[in-house]
């Protein structure tokens, strides 16, 4: 008896009455009247341009195109980068792990600047390379 | 505060992490940069294909001028040629700095002959009525093509500014391959910018 008095009972919010047990009806009249006008509710805003066969292909292709490319671009970088660390790896022999900071004062010797900057000198006076190796490293 | 400076106090004692570098930085910046680039032509060729596609009827329009596939295919060759020949002058910068020159030229006057191809061009479309606002394919075709040609320019100022230093015996390797990068997007895209918007 106590639930079903609370069921109708009138609720004030704002300036308008409510009652609580008649709630869903609202929200039913709301799902009604979204039902029964989709046609004016397209998910793209150009999706009501696809006259044709061709025009659904067009944008289906665009769509996938548009999706993946991202996808490999990025895929494409770090295979490319995973590749240099492998082929720096066996080039070198060192490892590319994160390894300690040097002591002060000395240079990395496998900087691919510093090796760089020596065969530009060398292609261009193949005497003696004299400029410094830089760091590679702040 | 005793905890912060606890910390501090490791951290300084800690052997911070040695960086490595897999490639110049150049040469990483640019890469990012194409990438961002061909997502960029992506979305305006996107959308040049759902045009067409909606287009109902014959593409081009009728009544715009239609594009002078015959005579931008020869500048698709020039293009195509100057990527090869700066490949070449890459393989000869091995070599020495002086066998570098000759290709490298040559690419530069391949890119620049494409340049005012492409300008001798528009010239000749505008004659005829074919302007950004004459059609939706006058728009598409001035917007792709126009942004592609100031890459192109771009392209030939960074080779220039490279076969400056190549002469003075300055440029360095990664400097050349950072602008060989751009390059050959540049001459990359082209063939899918003639296939989607001139055929």
């Amino acid at each position: 008896v106590r639930l079903a008095a609370r069921a109708v009972t009138v609720r004030r919010i704002g300036a308008v009455r409510f009652a609580p047990g008649a709630r869903w009806l609202h929200s039913l009249a709301a799902a009604l009247v979204c039902w029964s006008v989709p046609a004016i509710a397209n998910a793209c805003p150009v999706c009501f341009a696809a006259k044709d066969e061709a025009n659904r292909v067009a944008f289906l292709a665009t769509t996938v195109f548009l999706t993946a490319a991202p996808i490999i671009l990025i895929g494409c970088f770090l295979s490319w980068a995973a590749r240099r660390v492998r082929a720096l790896e066996a080039e070198t022999g060192e490892s590319f792990e994160a390894t300690a900071e040097p002591a002060s004062g000395t240079l990395p010797t496998a900087s691919p600047i510093a090796a760089e900057r020596s065969e530009v000198v060398a292609l261009r006076s193949p005497v003696a390379p004299d400029v410094q190796p830089t760091r590679d490293t702040p | 505060m005793e905890a912060t400076g606890k910390i501090l106090h490791l951290s300084r004692k800690m052997p911070a992490a040695r960086r490595r570098q897999i490639a110049p930085n150049g040469v990483i910046g640019m890469l990012i940069f194409v990438i961002t680039e061909i997502m960029f032509f992506s979305g305006l060729i996107s959308a040049h294909t759902i045009v067409k596609s909606s287009a109902l009827g014959v593409w081009p329009p009728p009544g715009q001028p239609r594009l002078p596939i015959q005579e931008t295919l020869i500048n698709t060759v020039a293009l195509l040629v100057s990527g090869l020949l700066l490949q070449r002058s890459h393989v000869a910068y091995e070599k020495g700095l002086s066998s570098a020159r000759r290709p490298l030229l040559w690419t530069l006057l391949l890119g620049a002959f494409f340049v005012v191809f492409q300008g001798a061009e528009w010239a000749a479309l505008l004659r005829e009525g074919l302007t950004m606002t004459s059609s939706t394919h006058g728009g598409f075709f001035y917007l792709i093509i126009g942004i592609h040609a100031l890459h192109a320019i771009a392209g030939l100022l960074a080779l220039l500014w490279c076969y400056r230093r190549l002469v003075s015996g300055d440029l360095l390797k990664s400097q050349l391959l950072t602008v060989e990068i751009f390059w050959y997007f540049v001459v990359g895209l082209w063939p899918l910018l003639y296939w989607r918007v001139y055929l």
